[in-house]
């Protein structure tokens, strides 16, 4: 009962972020998500925690909901800024050459789509002409050079 | 019992950062998925194990275990990843380096990144099986013809206005 609770939930959640998408507000794919996903959640934690209490079926639909969301939050930002996502969807129209489907996905193109979203999500500002990063840029810049570090990732 | 399981994920966590984190061999996306994937099925197969031995433990304990590594490893391999080459997160590092430097960002070497991104991921999908090469023409296999209906019915979900321009 529990379990199948949770699975109704994340299946509520994700319809109505595909209905959420299809409304026009100024508000990013994750962000849409969330503003669906967590008052769900919250609802479901009400009334888990009050039908079963603090039993492992109460805690299991719990954390099942936020396992799945975790999931389908990776698989649809994949899907929407993978290069490997977005070059199998092309590959789908049929076989191309390794040239052209290089071309596609032009990276001069990539830089640009993405500092366009850094500057939209405010990590990143144009003043005077010259591209500088906002605080909460220099946030999350300090945060990924730390885990860069903690990772031993080499750095760029 | 699900001391043993909420034990486990400290454990994995710490055994990492004490022991394997400086290893280069765990610098690898590949060494690192099946470090997790490995916990997971042990994981998965110690709590099936116990729930058939305490039917109070039972179905509810094996789904909290395995969503409890499930979130864990997620998160692990997500940060990870983007740690490893977030191209975005490239992009605020290269801005923050022009800042602190007074000069433009380099985007051309921005652009090097994103055009060896490519090469690395064709080769990639390549190795996995994903796609095949035929006479300098790229196609995909009958795994990756799956994978990618998966990919494009998810795009269509959550991306209608990108179906629209197709």
């Amino acid at each position: 009962m529990a379990i199948t609770l949770a699975l109704a939930a994340f299946a509520l959640a994700v319809l109505l972020h595909g209905l959420a998408m299809r409304v026009s507000m100024k508000l990013d794919s994750v962000r849409r998500f969330l503003m669906v996903g967590i008052p769900l959640g919250l609802a479901l934690t009400a009334f888990s925690l009050g039908r079963f209490g603090l039993t492992l079926p109460g805690f299991a639909a719990i954390l099942l909901y936020a396992m799945l969301s975790e999931l389908y939050m990776f698989c649809f930002t994949l899907v929407l800024s993978s290069v490997s996502a977005t070059m199998l969807i092309l590959l789908r129209q049929g076989p191309v050459q390794a040239s052209a489907l290089a071309s596609v996905y032009e990276p001069r193109e990539m830089v640009k789509l993405r500092l366009d979203r850094l500057i939209k999500t405010g990590f990143i500002e144009r003043a005077s002409g010259r591209f500088c990063m906002t605080r909460k840029g220099e946030r999350l810049h300090l945060i990924f050079t730390r885990l860069r570090k903690f990772f031993g990732h080499v750095s760029r | 019992m699900t001391a043993l399981f909420l034990a486990w994920i400290p454990a994995h966590f710490l055994i990492y950062v004490l022991a394997l984190r400086r290893s280069p061999r765990f610098r690898s996306e590949k060494t690192i998925f099946l470090h997790h994937f490995g916990s997971a099925v042990v994981f998965g197969l110690v709590a099936s194990l116990c729930a058939a031995l305490d039917p109070a433990f039972g179905v509810a304990g094996v789904v909290l275990a395995l969503s409890l590594h499930g979130i864990y490893s997620l998160s692990f391999l997500e940060l990870w990843s983007l740690a490893q080459g977030g191209y975005s997160l490239s992009i605020i590092a290269s801005v923050a380096q022009a800042e602190a430097s007074g000069r433009e960002p380099d985007f051309l070497a921005l652009a090097a990144i994103g055009a060896a991104k490519q090469e690395d991921r064709i080769a990639a999908l390549e190795r996995v099986g994903l796609v095949e090469k035929t006479g300098g023409r790229i196609s995909l296999t009958t795994q990756g013809g799956t994978i990618a209906s998966v990919l494009h019915a998810l795009r269509r979900w959550v991306d209608p206005g990108e179906t629209s321009r197709e």
